[in-house]
C-alpha cells in the first residue's frame, strides 16, 4: 500500500513540470547533492547489506543519521544567520512586526489599512480624523477593537498638506508603509508617538496619505 | 512578561490538577508534560462555552471566574479523592519552577514569526477579548475558536501581543513526543537503546527548518499537532489500559484539537472511525467518547452559522450546515452501531472509511482533475523538495523502509497506519473544496504534513519498539 501511494504521488510531477530534468534537478539542489547522494547509496546499500544485526548495518545507519544531523543543522544555522527569522525582536507589537520588523505583509492589513493595528497598538484615546467616509469600509474600522462611531471621526479639518508643512513632516523621523497595497502612507515613528495624542489626523496629497499626531498641526499653526 | 507568565502558569495548574486525579494511570513525567495542552484545552472549551452563550465586553471577566471556579473544583476534586499527595504537591511545585524557567529563557530568546494569518488571528482575537462583536467575527470563518481565544487574554497581560505561548507549548510538544517515544519504546528495550532511538526520532521532527519555523510561529499548526498527538496516543493507551484517564485524556484533546482548524472535525471523524470502531472497543466507551464532542460541535456550529460575517472567509453558512449535517450523521451512526443488524457493517468500518476515501479522491480528481493533480504535485514537491524539510522525510522512508522489511504485527501499529493513510486522503480530498495547495513551506497542506509527523514518529516508534534488531 506505502508502494502503491507514493507511486500515485509521484505520477503527476512529470506531467506538471517543466520536465523529469527539471525536478531531479530541483532535488539534487534542494537537498544538496552530496546528501541526496549519501541517502540513496544507504538506501540501496541496506537492501544488500545482511539483514539482522552486523556491523555493515549499524555503520550504514551511523552514516545515514550523520549526513541527516549535519545537513539539517547546517541548514537551521544557515537560516539563523542569513535571515532575519529568529531575530531577538525588539517591540513585540502587531503594526511593528508588520511596518517596522518587516516579516510579511498581510493582505488586510497593507499600506493606508493598517490604521487598524496603528489605532489597536498605539492610539488608545485619540481620536482619528479621516478626510473621507468612504476612506475605509466600517468592518475594517472596527478592526481597531475600539468603537468605530465614537474613535473615527470624518471631516471638519484642513486635510490637504501644504508644502512647508510637508517639509516639517519629513524632517521628523518617519517611515513611509506601502506592503502589498498601492496606497502608501507616511507615518511617524517611533510609534509611541502617538501613544499620548488625544488627536490624530490623516492628511494627503497628491502621492499618499499622511497619519500626523495632532499635536504637530497645533505646533504648525502656532 | 509577569502577567503573561502568571496566565500560564495557572492554566498549567489547571492541568495539573485534572491530570493529578489520574495519578494511578499517569506517571509524574506524563502528569507535568500533558498539563500546559490540558489547561489550555480546559480553558479553551470554559471560552467557547463563555462567547457561545453570550459574546460582550463582560463574557471575559465571566470567562475568568468560570476558570477561577473550574480551578477550585479540581482542587476539591483533589482533596476528597485524597490525590493531593505531599509528593504531588512536590512535583507540582518543581513543575512550576520548571515552566517558570522556560517561560523566562522564551522572554529572554523574543523571537517571534508571523505571516499576515498571524496578523489575522492575533488581531481579531484581541477584539473578541475586548467584546468587540463586529471586530472579530472575522476570525471565526477562518478558523476554529481556541487560538482567537488565547489571543483575547492580550488586554489582561499589560502587552500588545501575547507570543510567549506559542514557543512554551512547542517545547512541550517536543518533550511530549520524545517522552511518550521513549515510554512506548521502553516496554521493550534498555533504557539506552530507548533513549537513543528516541532522540533520533524526535530529532527527525526537531531538526527541520519547517519546524524550527513553527515553534515561534504565531498560528495554529503546532497546538494542532500537538492535541491530535495526545488524542491519539490516548486512543493507543486506552487500549492496553482501559479506564478512565486516557478515555478523558482522548476526549479532552479532541474536543481541543477540533476547536482549533475549521476542517478538524472532519479529521477527527475519520480517525475515529478508523480507530474506535475495531472489535476491541465496546459500544458505551464509543458512545462515551463520541456524544460530547458531537452535542458540542454541532451546538458551536449553530453558534458560528449566526455569527459568521456577510462576507465571510473560508466558513461560509452553507459549509457551518455541512459540518453539522456531518457530524451528526457520524453521531447517528455511532449510536445505532450497537444494532446487531449492522455489525458486519460496523467491524469493516476503518476499512469501509479508507476505501471511502480512495474513491472520494478518485471521483475528485476524475471531475477536476487539473485542480486536483497540481494539488497532489504540490504536496509531494513539498515533502521532497519545497517545503523546507531538509532530508527528513528522506530519513524517515529509509528508516520506514528498514523496518518495514524486518517488521513484525501488532494491532496497534495497523490502525495507526490506517490513520497516517486516511489523514493523507483527507489532506487531499480537501484540496477540492477550496484553491489548489501550492509550492512553499506556508502552504496549507505542507503545514497539515507538518501536524502530522508526531504521529508519523509515533507509529516509527510502534515499529521500532519490536523491530530495533534490525540495525
Amino acid at each position: 500500500m506505502g508502494a502503491a501511494l507514493t507511486s500515485i504521488c509521484m505520477l503527476p510531477m512529470p506531467i506538471y513540470a517543466s520536465s523529469p530534468e527539471e525536478i531531479v534537478r530541483q532535488v539534487f539542489m534542494k537537498t544538496g547533492t552530496l546528501n541526496l547522494v549519501m541517502l540513496i547509496a544507504c538506501l540501496i546499500s541496506a537492501r544488500l547489506v545482511a539483514r539482522g544485526p552486523s556491523l555493515g548495518r549499524k555503520l550504514l545507519l551511523g552514516l545515514v543519521l550523520l549526513t541527516f544531523f549535519a545537513s539539517q543543522g547546517r541548514s537551521v544555522l544557515h537560516t539563523y544567520r542569513n535571515t532575519d527569522l529568529y531575530q531577538y525582536r525588539k517591540t513585540m507589537a502587531l503594526s511593528d512586526l508588520q511596518i517596522v520588523e518587516n516579516l510579511y505583509h498581510s493582505r488586510l492589513f497593507s499600506g493606508k489599512n493598517i490604521l487598524p493595528l496603528l489605532v489597536a497598538d498605539y492610539m488608545p484615546q485619540a481620536q482619528v480624523f479621516l478626510y473621507d467616509e468612504n476612506l475605509y469600509p466600517k468592518e475594517l474600522l472596527s478592526w481597531s477593537g475600539r468603537n468605530p462611531d465614537s474613535t473615527f471621526v470624518v471631516g471638519g479639518y484642513q486635510s490637504t498638506m501644504d508644502a512647508s508643512f510637508k517639509v516639517a513632516c519629513f524632517g521628523r523621523p518617519h517611515i513611509i508603509y506601502t506592503g502589498r497595497s498601492r496606497a502608501a502612507l507616511y507615518i511617524a515613528t517611533p510609534f509611541s508617538t502617538y501613544e499620548k495624542e488625544e488627536q490624530v489626523f490623516l492628511m494627503k496629497d497628491a502621492l499618499m496619505d499622511y497619519l500626523v499626531p495632532g499635536s504637530w498641526r497645533v505646533s504648525q499653526h502656532e | 512578561m509577569n502577567k503573561a507568565l502568571l496566565m500560564q502558569l495557572w492554566v498549567f495548574v489547571i492541568g495539573f490538577l485534572f491530570c493529578n486525579l489520574h495519578k494511578r494511570t499517569f506517571d509524574p513525567v506524563f502528569r507535568t508534560l500533558t498539563a500546559l495542552p490540558i489547561g489550555w484545552a480546559l480553558f479553551g472549551i470554559c471560552a467557547t462555552m463563555v462567547y457561545g452563550v453570550y459574546f460582550s465586553a463582560v463574557s471575559q471577566m465571566v470567562l475568568l471566574v468560570v476558570l477561577a471556579l473550574t480551578t477550585l473544583a479540581l482542587l476539591l476534586a483533589n482533596i476528597t479523592q485524597g490525590s493531593l499527595s505531599r509528593n504531588s504537591i512536590l512535583l507540582g511545585g518543581a513543575s512550576l519552577v520548571v515552566l517558570t524557567g522556560a517561560c523566562f529563557f522564551v522572554d529572554l530568546l523574543r523571537i517571534v514569526t508571523m505571516t499576515p494569518d498571524s496578523s489575522y488571528i492575533a488581531r481579531f482575537g484581541q477584539n473578541i477579548g475586548l467584546g468587540n462583536y463586529e471586530g472579530s467575527r472575522l476570525v471565526f470563518s477562518k478558523w476554529g475558536p481556541l487560538v482567537p481565544f488565547m489571543h483575547s487574554i492580550t488586554n489582561l497581560l499589560d502587552q500588545k501581543l501575547y507570543w510567549q505561548y506559542q514557543p512554551v507549548l512547542s517545547l512541550d510538544l517536543v518533550a511530549i513526543v520524545f517522552y511518550t517515544v521513549y515510554t512506548i519504546i521502553r516496554e521493550q528495550k534498555s533504557i539506552l537503546q530507548s533513549c537513543v532511538a528516541a532522540t533520533v526520532l524526535v530529532s527527525l521532527m526537531a531538526l527541520s527548518n519547517i519546524f524550527v519555523f513553527h515553534v515561534f510561529y504565531i498560528h495554529v499548526n503546532i497546538i494542532s499537532a500537538l492535541y491530535m498527538y495526545l488524542f491519539v496516543f490516548a486512543l493507543v493507551k486506552m487500549q492496553q489500559q482501559p479506564g478512565r484517564a486516557y478515555a478523558l485524556l482522548a476526549q479532552l484533546s479532541l474536543i481541543a484539537f477540533s476547536l482549533i482548524r475549521i476542517e478538524a472535525p472532519l479529521f477527527v471523524i475519520v480517525i475515529l472511525l478508523v480507530t474506535s470502531f475495531w472489535q476491541g472497543w465496546s459500544y458505551v466507551n464509543r458512545l462515551k467518547l463520541i456524544i460530547p464532542f458531537i452535542v458540542l460541535f454541532v451546538a458551536w456550529y449553530a453558534r458560528v452559522y449566526f455569527i459568521l460575517p456577510e462576507v465571510p472567509d473560508l466558513l461560509t453558512k452553507e459549509l457551518a450546515i455541512a459540518i453539522i449535517a456531518v457530524l451528526v450523521g457520524f453521531g447517528l451512526f455511532a449510536v445505532v452501531s450497537g444494532l446487531k443488524v449492522l455489525d458486519s457493517v460496523v467491524k469493516r468500518t476503518p476499512f469501509l472509511t479508507l476505501m471511502g476515501l480512495v474513491l472520494v479522491s478518485i471521483i475528485f480528481t476524475i471531475t477536476k482533475s487539473e485542480h486536483m493533480l497540481s494539488s497532489l504535485e504540490s504536496i509531494v514537491r513539498n515533502i521532497l523538495v519545497a517545503g523546507n524539510w531538509g532530508l527528513t522525510w528522506y530519513v524517515i522512508f529509509f528508516l520506514a523502509t528498514e523496518l518495514y522489511f524486518a517488521r513484525r504485527d501488532a494491532t496497534e501499529r495497523h490502525w495507526m497506519f490506517m490513520v497516517l493513510v486516511t489523514y493523507i486522503l483527507l489532506v487531499y480530498n480537501l484540496a477540492y473544496f477550496r484553491v489548489p495547495y501550492h509550492l512553499g513551506e506556508i502552504d496549507s497542506a505542507n503545514r497539515l504534513v507538518l501536524q502530522a509527523l508526531p504521529l508519523v514518529l509515533l507509529y516509527l516508534s510502534l515499529t521500532v519498539r519490536s523491530n530495533l534488531k534490525a540495525f
